[in-house]
């Protein structure tokens, strides 16, 4: 590299106008290709987040045609291989009323499991107990996001909620606030995603006139928390439950990972089309070293005819072209990273920046600058220096 | 030093025509000396510095530069043999525009890998050799005509090579100018180089040793 940076920016600055709107050209490419996947990142981020705190290595038996599950098919389902524990699960839509404010919410029906099958963990107060649940006890734990929402502040525990199930209002005593896990998700979505409130399941049981449950959630063993684990438990359980097929297993794992594959092709499929644009902005960097070395063909007659070698001309141009990428893709990496970050805090949400997208669009651009740069620098090095000194 | 033998140079015209620059022509210079191609415009002496030169290679005939057979070369070849043997002062100076009377000293030394300082050491001497060392900052635009020339035999000079080819460098110079400029090359002669002058100005081309004179691509005297 003869010809130094300095000379090649000085050229670069020569030709202002043109090389500044090359180099916006290429930040603008490189900036949709950082926000694209940044908003991916973040996105599959939350959502991961949000699947974490449905409890990640636990799986959820459901019955599809009416089956009805009991305390003693609890108990054997928790004894089966790969599972550790298990739990009965109801599910009601119901509204919450506290001080003024009436809520949607999702009232579940849960044991003193619910900490480590469904994850769900105290700010303040406590969990449901397994005296709650012998007592039929009138107890709820509720989403922090709808004590915040009524009384401004979280911390609420000693005070009534009540709530609607099966077309009455019930009088519940709030023993604790649990962390809304979800936070950007359920933020960004409150209104569709309702905020929970678990009560013991023998309450539940009680108020519907139920004996039996809905669903049993089961809390595997996290080594082997896989597909196959889970055909395999949802063989045995219709086997104990005779059943026919009739309940299904739904692992929140292999849900997850299926989630994440999914956003993960999106945000690939969007970054591709952005790099299109990367494309675009190649075409416009030859365009402009093509003129550039229209330009400056006497130049190139003048170095050739001091001895510059073929080589060394190239080399010249192709140093300017890649510079010219390599600035425009700094620029857009750098204002790509500023939005997601400024969008991410406005909106509150963990910013993660897609190190890996920029790297490989910085990289990228710069391979295009020399795959671009590539013909004029070869046109120009190939110049016959006396018709080139004849310009 | 350039031995030249039977030399032709057809070129095509974009119409299919040939045109014969130059026909069979047979000279040589040896070190050291200095000697004036004359002849009018059209009669052929652009074209045999460009073959002497090594910007061009001819049609038919033989080159030998120190002993080295320079038509066979290839490119990449002639460049470096440029590099190494061979300076030009053209009647349009050939300055780079955009680069300062010292950076235009400096680029010869670039392309033929000199470390900085060196670089930095040679041009400054040159420069001040041609007793431009305080425009040494300057663009071309800001140099007259007479001290742009002075520039380019400042490139030479860094250059060190042992052949100038002088192509009309007086052509855009007032007589003064001129005159500063022949002497320059009087004074790189006698410092050893080999001049070769290319000129339809008889005067300047008495000052030569020799001259040579070519007319419709044909040696006519010598």
């Amino acid at each position: 590299m003869r010809i130094g940076f300095r000379r090649t920016l000085r050229n670069i600055r020569r030709g202002k106008g043109r090389s500044l709107l090359t180099v916006c050209g290429v930040a603008v490419g490189v900036f949709a290709v950082t926000v694209i996947s940044g908003i991916g990142s973040v996105g599959t981020q939350q959502v991961t987040s949000a699947m974490v705190t449905m409890g990640i290595n636990s799986a959820l038996v459901d019955s599809t045609n009416g089956v009805a599950l009991t305390e003693e098919d609890v108990a054997a389902f928790g004894r089966l291989e790969g599972v550790d524990k298990a739990m009965p699960l109801m599910a009601a839509v119901s509204e919450s009323r506290l001080l003024e404010t009436s809520l949607d919410c999702y009232a579940w029906g849960v044991d003193q499991d619910a900490k480590d099958i469904i994850s769900i963990e105290a700010v303040h107060g406590r969990l449901i107990s397994e005296k709650d649940v012998e007592n039929h006890a009138a107890v709820c734990v509720i989403d922090e996001v709808l004590a915040t929402e009524s009384y401004g502040r979280s911390n609420i525990v000693g005070k009534k909620i009540r709530l609607l199930l099966s077309g009455g209002y019930y009088e519940f005593e709030i023993v604790g606030v649990a962390k809304s896990g979800m936070t950007g998700l359920q933020s960004m979505m409150s209104g569709i995603i309702p905020d929970f409130v678990y009560i013991p399941y023998s309450t539940m049981q009680d108020i519907s006139g139920k004996t039996t449950f809905d669903k049993i959630a089961l809390l595997l063993d996290g080594e082997n928390a896989d597909e196959s684990l889970t055909a395999a438990l949802t063989e045995k359980v219709n086997q104990i439950k005779d059943s026919e097929g009739g309940l299904t297993i739904t692992n929140f794992q292999s849900q997850k990972g299926q989630l994440s594959n999914i956003l993960g092709i999106i945000t690939t499929a969007l970054s591709l089309i952005a790099g299109i644009s990367l494309v675009v902005s190649g075409i416009t960097v030859m365009t402009t070293m093509l003129v550039s070395v229209g330009e400056r063909t006497r130049e190139i007659g003048i170095k050739k005819s001091v001895g510059a070698k073929n080589s060394d001309i190239m080399m010249e141009f192709l140093l300017e072209s890649v510079m010219l990428t390599g600035l425009g893709s700094l620029a857009g990496a750098a204002l790509g990273l500023g939005v997601c970050g400024a969008g991410c805090a406005v909106m509150g949400l963990p910013f993660a920046a897609p190190m890996e997208a920029v790297m490989m669009a910085l990289a990228f651009s710069v391979a295009m600058g020399a795959v671009f740069g590539a013909y004029p620098a070869m046109k120009a090095a190939r110049l016959n220096p006396i018709e080139a000194l004849r310009a | 030093m350039i031995r030249i033998r039977e030399l032709t140079k057809i070129y095509s015209s974009s119409a299919g025509q040939e045109v014969c620059a130059l026909d069979g022509v047979s000279l040589s210079v040896e070190q050291g000396e200095f000697v004036a191609i004359v002849g009018a415009s059209g009669s052929g002496k652009t074209t045999l510095m460009n073959i002497i030169g090594c910007l061009d290679t001819p049609t038919v005939g033989e080159y030998r530069l120190d002993g080295t057979d320079v038509s066979a070369l290839s490119g990449a070849e002639l460049s470096r043999v440029r590099s190494e043997k061979i300076s030009f002062v053209f009647q349009g100076f050939n300055l780079i525009p955009t680069l300062t009377a010292f950076e235009n000293v400096e680029l010869p030394l670039i392309y033929r890998g000199v470390e900085a300082a060196e670089r930095r050491r040679l041009s400054e001497q040159a420069l001040k050799s041609v007793g431009l060392e305080k425009r040494a900052e300057h663009l071309p635009a800001e140099l007259s005509g007479g001290q742009q020339q002075r520039v380019a035999i400042a490139r030479a000079l860094a250059a060190d090579a042992p052949i100038i080819l002088a192509d009309e460098p007086c052509g855009n110079l007032d007589s003064k100018a001129g005159g500063l400029v022949m002497d320059m090359l009087h004074g790189l002669h006698k410092a050893g180089k080999t001049v070769v002058l290319i000129t339809h100005d008889d005067r300047a081309a008495l000052t030569a040793d020799r001259q040579i004179r070519i007319s419709d691509g044909r040696v006519v005297g010598a």
